[in-house]
């Protein structure tokens, strides 16, 4: 199995415990923003030494919780960095964006990491809706036809127009284009079963984030039947686990640890403090799961994704078999750890203390337990 | 939503409106009324009332009530002292008119006259817009009778060639108005520390609206509003001074009206954005 770190890039300020979003930008402190920044990196270098096999970002708006509303950039410099690391996005807030703009950015960072690129194309969380002006109630159309045209950006050997339903460019050629061919590996949502369906019919990663393993089960079986519909078989490796993970040397310090700052969650917000901001927000969740306009949401229908939820923590030889646990009801060949939680939820200390212990017990152990297909096996 | 200003005839605007009168006591106070829907109350500038293609607009929208405050038009206004005292006043009168709860847009020194009545009676407001509000005004360089007739309109409008064209003051008015417009203003420090505190405790849903060139109250002042009120948005309106109105007018009526009738919502659009289907 690979073993994947998505590290936020959180702030490490005093405004990560406001319990607000969007967090006023007066709240940044520059030193605090730098340094924070480092620890970043720091982080990500630490992992690439503890043999994680990605190294991977994304897209997050106006939050402590994440430095990265613009995690190409970062990606690029991390390249510049380790350039021997795989890097993913995972990835963008694709509705948010114009999709040949997000086309274009992933060639080039592509021939910039000579190919060693992989992404994901993701709907945003609801409170993302409320940054850029995106109707959420179209988020899924506009998503879909987004994945496709990008797609299509990537495949399309000759200049080609594009007359969508949400999206109009007559004139469209992605020059560059990707190193990878025909591009690199794409990984879309699998926290619904009609997401999963998508990602299956188009040849695309399955990426599921915080899910019960016994209900991510259901959408990994929807994923493989519309892969099967597509005429291709998905391997274990195309199947990405994200999950909150926290090691430390015993049971006992990492229930200690991650009491003391409220691991995962923190103490940052990614809704609003103001009551009715927050209720905007959850309108927005509403309307990107099917919801329409002035229909008062079922919250029993609601997806069972909440983010914390069944996060692994502990000993090494505790994380380990919670972690094969999962995988006996998901079969899934890369698992993502994210350690530093939400925000203000762990130290930085800590957090490179439990990377390097992962590095020398549970990334190899994990390596060692079921060998995930290679690229070129899933290519073929 | 968004509707071609070309419809408005810039000429017939204040025929759009209907005159009425309220007394409250010593005053009568007169509005002029246009428009169905919640009531949308609104209170003038130092100007006095001034018909918009802004207001006609939300009056397609609302039912828009322009108020004339005590002291403008032919009534001195000796009797109040304070903006919290004309507050109450305009408060009562519009309860006189037998609208219990409504929307409420304060321009300039009606801003800061809208804010003081947000502060005293919150339950009556649905919600609250202060375009370019007087109430602080750090580093605000205030109109006087001796400014230059160029250099003042170029304050108030950055767009001078939008009708209805920037008006002068007019000098008789102004002997009367501005007298009442600094006492209640020019007693109250450019940052007002004790209304802060009140604005801090006061939950009224609030737009603030200021032109990005506003010649008058720099646009900076929208950042106290916004950073001590527990339930304000700011917007800046691109290519517009301190009659923002009147400079970019379907551009206001476009974000007031989707926040008077959508509230927080506004921040999403619901407007379908596919091109066919």
């Amino acid at each position: 199995m690979k073993v994947e770190i998505f590290t936020p890039v959180n702030y490490y300020g005093e405004a990560a415990s406001a319990p607000d979003w969007p967090l006023p930008p007066r709240l940044f402190d520059q030193e605090d923003g730098v340094s924070s920044i480092a620890r970043g990196f720091a982080q990500l270098e630490a992992a690439h030494r503890a043999g994680f096999d990605s190294l991977n970002l994304a897209e997050h708006h106006y939050s402590a919780a994440q430095m990265t509303p613009a995690p190409i950039i970062f990606a690029a410099a991390l390249g510049e960095r380790l350039p021997d690391a795989q890097i993913g996005v995972l990835g963008t807030d694709l509705p948010l964006h114009n999709p040949v703009n997000v086309a274009e950015q992933y060639a080039v960072l592509d021939n910039m990491l000579g190919g060693r690129l992989r992404f994901a194309l993701l709907r945003g969380t609801p409170n993302e809706y409320l940054t850029y002006g995106t109707n959420p109630w179209e988020s899924r159309e506009r998503f879909e036809e987004g994945v496709e045209l990008i797609v299509r950006c990537f495949t399309e050997p000759e200049p080609f127009g594009w007359e969508g339903k949400y999206y109009r460019f007559r004139n469209i050629a992605l020059f560059p284009s990707a190193v990878q061919q025909p591009h690199p590996r794409i990984t879309l949502s699998g926290n619904s079963v009609s997401s999963a369906r998508l990602a299956g019919r188009l040849g695309c990663d399955l990426g599921i984030s915080f899910m019960p393993p016994e209900v991510a089960s259901a959408t990994v079986a929807a994923y493989r039947e519309a892969a099967e519909e597509a005429g291709w078989q998905p391997t274990p490796d195309n199947i990405l686990f994200r999950q909150f993970v926290y090691v430390a040397e015993t049971d006992a310090e990492a229930a200690a640890d991650v009491a003391l700052q409220n691991w995962p969650q923190g103490g940052g917000l990614s809704s609003s403090g103001n009551p009715e901001v927050a209720a905007v927000i959850g309108t927005a969740g509403a309307a990107m799961a099917g919801v329409p306009r002035g229909v008062k949401p079922d919250m029993s229908k609601a997806p069972a994704m909440v983010p914390g939820m069944g996060s692994w923590s502990g000993s090494p030889t505790t994380v380990h078999s919670k972690i094969q646990e999962a995988h006996d009801l998901v079969d899934f060949g890369r698992v993502e750890f994210i350690i530093t939680g939400f925000v203000d939820a762990m130290s930085h200390e800590k957090v490179m203390r439990s990377i390097e212990l992962m590095g020398e017990t549970i990334v190899p152990a994990l390596h060692a337990d079921s060998p995930s297909a290679t690229d070129s096996e899933r290519n073929a | 939503m968004t509707t071609n200003a070309d419809d408005i005839d810039v000429t017939t605007l204040a025929d759009r409106f209907t005159p009425g009168s309220v007394v409250v006591d010593p005053f009568v106070v007169e509005y002029f009324a246009a428009g169905d829907g919640d009531p949308l109350v609104v209170l003038h500038g130092a100007g006095g009332p001034e018909f918009s293609i802004a207001l006609a607009r939300l009056a397609q929208r609302f039912r828009v009530v322009l108020l004339q405050i005590p002291g403008f038009g032919d009534q001195v206004n000796d009797v109040h002292q304070s903006l919290e005292e004309l507050a109450d006043a305009i408060a009562h009168a519009v309860a006189a008119m037998g609208i219990e709860r409504y929307h409420l847009l304060g321009t300039s020194f009606g801003g800061a006259v809208a804010a003081c009545l947000a502060i005293a009676h919150p339950d009556r407001l649905l919600s609250l817009v202060l375009d370019a509000p007087a109430l602080f005004r750090v580093d605000a360089v205030p109109p006087a009778p001796d400014s230059d007739p160029s250099e003042l309109a170029a304050r108030f409008r950055a767009n001078p060639d939008r009708e209805p064209r920037f008006s002068q003051p007019v000098p008789t008015a102004n002997a009367q108005q501005w007298p009442f417009v600094e006492k209640l203003l020019s007693s109250r420090a450019e940052y007002d520390t004790g209304i802060a505190e009140k604005l801090q405790n006061c939950s009224v849903r609030t737009l603030v609206v200021f032109g990005d060139r506003d010649g008058i109250i720099p646009p900076s002042n929208g950042r106290i509003y916004r950073r001590i009120m527990p339930n304000c948005a700011l917007i800046y309106l691109y290519g517009a001074a301190h009659a923002a109105q009147f400079d970019r007018p379907e551009a206001f009526s476009d974000v007031v009206g989707d926040f008077l009738e959508r509230g927080w919502e506004f921040l999403i659009p619901h407007e379908s954005t596919m091109i066919n289907p």
